[in-house]
């Protein structure tokens, strides 16, 4: 059964290349949120191997969204994927408890890193 | 680091910071075809380095005098001295657009220039380098004082 | 021009984007120079006329006086400026942060004027010019004016363009009092070609 990747970005445009810079090999379905409140209604429903998620959005912007997900303790692991790579930003979402962050635009090589050191995907895939 | 190596860095220098320089910069041999040209000419005009060298100068761009510009250059050739042009003169060399296209007033951009000898080994002039200044701002300036004082 | 440009919704999203990623390159170098946490909003960006622009200045300037630096930029059929306006009250927290010892005069406002444009202008037209492969030539800054209103930036000045594509970026520093607009203009001709230049980043 193929796993589930969660994108959620404001921007039709970052979505798109954040969906094509995923690994080529990787069976998963795609879904997109466009903002921090569609993207919880989305984990509340579906199980999600990992969110990519934005800093800059209406509504329920990325810090917001991570706050929710702790308090009330979602199952979701998050990668921050933004433009704002300013030292305090990138060390407030740790805080806020992703696992990672990674700055615009998005570069396919360092995502499939973050991905394999995280045990997302394998080194080999699965059967 | 050798001698060698030092000297390829400062080339390397150079050829950066004549690509990034505010100031344009052009070389012509004596036929006036263009054998360089820099970051500046080719962002102003919007012409590739690759498609202006090579070319005859007057061909790519018409709005220079050709006879006002070949005496001042002939000059430089033959005399190995350097010339100068200034905006009062002409406004312009090359019809480039005024870089505050919003915020200022002028139609164009105003521009000085500079034409230097460049000699080969034998010491003869066979090129020369012609050397583009925005002056826009100081004419802008310059009419309104003038305005002023009417 | 003969005809009005327009944007399309995917055109207004691209340039959002685009200037999203630039202007959070222009925060972090702003927040290492300043050792400080900058709040980044969403740019906005729209095609206005002469009119509206004036007034999208007069909005800006709340009750305080401002100062302004524009700073031209071409490459690539692609020409604009980018204007930076400060409230005044923002240099005293500047001053602070850079530190600039005692009082301020005019000539060190201009100092940290140029500092702070240095950073932001530049690295948000780099930044925009990297993500479109392009080389973009900076013009000298040149001060619109110091403590001044708004209209006295712009006046009697004989418009030759009807549009421009305006990006409005607000820059905050948290737990500071400070507060400047970069606003990034570019001419109608621009516009048709970066429409040009971003419909391969909209390709699915």
């Amino acid at each position: 059964m193929a796993g589930k990747v969660l994108i959620c970005d404001d921007s039709n445009m970052a979505r798109k290349q954040m969906a094509r810079a995923l690994p080529e090999n990787w069976p998963v379905d795609v879904i997109f949120a466009h903002n921090g409140e569609e993207a919880i209604a989305q984990i509340k429903e579906h199980q999600f191997e990992i969110m990519f998620l934005d800093l800059t959005m209406p509504v329920l912007d990325g810090y917001e969204t991570l706050e929710v997900i702790r308090r009330d303790d979602l199952p979701i692991m998050v990668i921050v994927v933004s433009g704002d790579i300013q030292p305090e930003a990138q060390e407030r979402v740790k805080k806020l408890g992703a696992i990672d962050f990674i700055k615009k635009p998005v570069d396919k090589a360092r995502i499939e890193a973050v991905l394999s050191e995280y045990g997302i995907i394998g080194e080999t895939p699965d059967e | 680091m050798s001698d060698t190596d030092t000297d390829m860095t400062e080339f390397h220098w150079f050829m950066d910071i004549l690509q990034t320089i505010d100031a344009g910069l052009v070389v012509l041999d004596r036929q006036y075809n263009i054998k360089l040209w820099n970051g500046f000419m080719e962002n102003h005009s919007g012409i590739r380095p690759d498609q202006a060298k090579g070319s005859n100068l007057f061909e790519l761009f018409s709005e220079i005098d050709q006879d006002w510009f070949m005496k001042k250059a002939e000059a430089v050739f033959l005399l190995n001295t350097r010339a100068f042009t200034i905006s009062e003169q002409r406004p312009y060399l090359f019809k480039f657009k005024n870089n505050h296209p919003i915020t200022g007033r002028a139609e164009f951009m105003y521009q000085n220039s500079t034409m230097i000898p460049l000699n080969n080994i034998e010491g003869a002039t066979d090129h020369i380098c012609l050397i583009i200044y925005d002056v826009t701002a100081a004419a802008m300036h310059k009419f309104d004082l003038a305005q002023k004082l009417k | 021009m003969n005809e009005d440009v327009k944007l399309s919704e995917d055109e207004r999203d691209c340039y959002q984007e685009i200037t999203n990623v630039a202007m959070g390159q222009a925060a972090d170098r702003l927040a290492r120079l300043l050792g400080v946490y900058v709040v980044l909003p969403i740019p906005n960006v729209n095609i206005i006329e002469i009119n509206e622009f004036k007034m999208t200045l007069k909005s800006l300037e709340g009750n305080d006086t401002v100062s302004a630096v524009c700073q031209g930029f071409i490459g690539a059929g692609i020409a604009g400026e980018a204007l930076l306006i400060f409230n005044d009250a923002s240099f005293s927290d500047i001053a602070q942060l850079l530190n600039y010892p005692g009082n301020l005069d005019q000539h060190e406002e201009l100092e940290m004027l140029m500092d702070v444009a240095n950073v932001l202008n530049g690295a948000c037209i780099q930044g925009i010019g990297g993500q479109l492969d392009i080389d973009f030539s900076q013009s000298h800054p040149m001060v619109l004016g110091q403590h001044c209103s708004i209209a006295n930036l712009l006046s009697e000045k004989k418009n030759t363009w009807k549009q421009t594509m305006a990006i409005e970026i607000n820059y905050t520093i948290e737990d500071h009092n400070i507060n400047c607009d970069l606003l990034l203009l570019f001419t109608e001709d621009s516009v048709l070609h970066m429409n040009r230049l971003i419909s391969f980043l909209l390709d699915d």
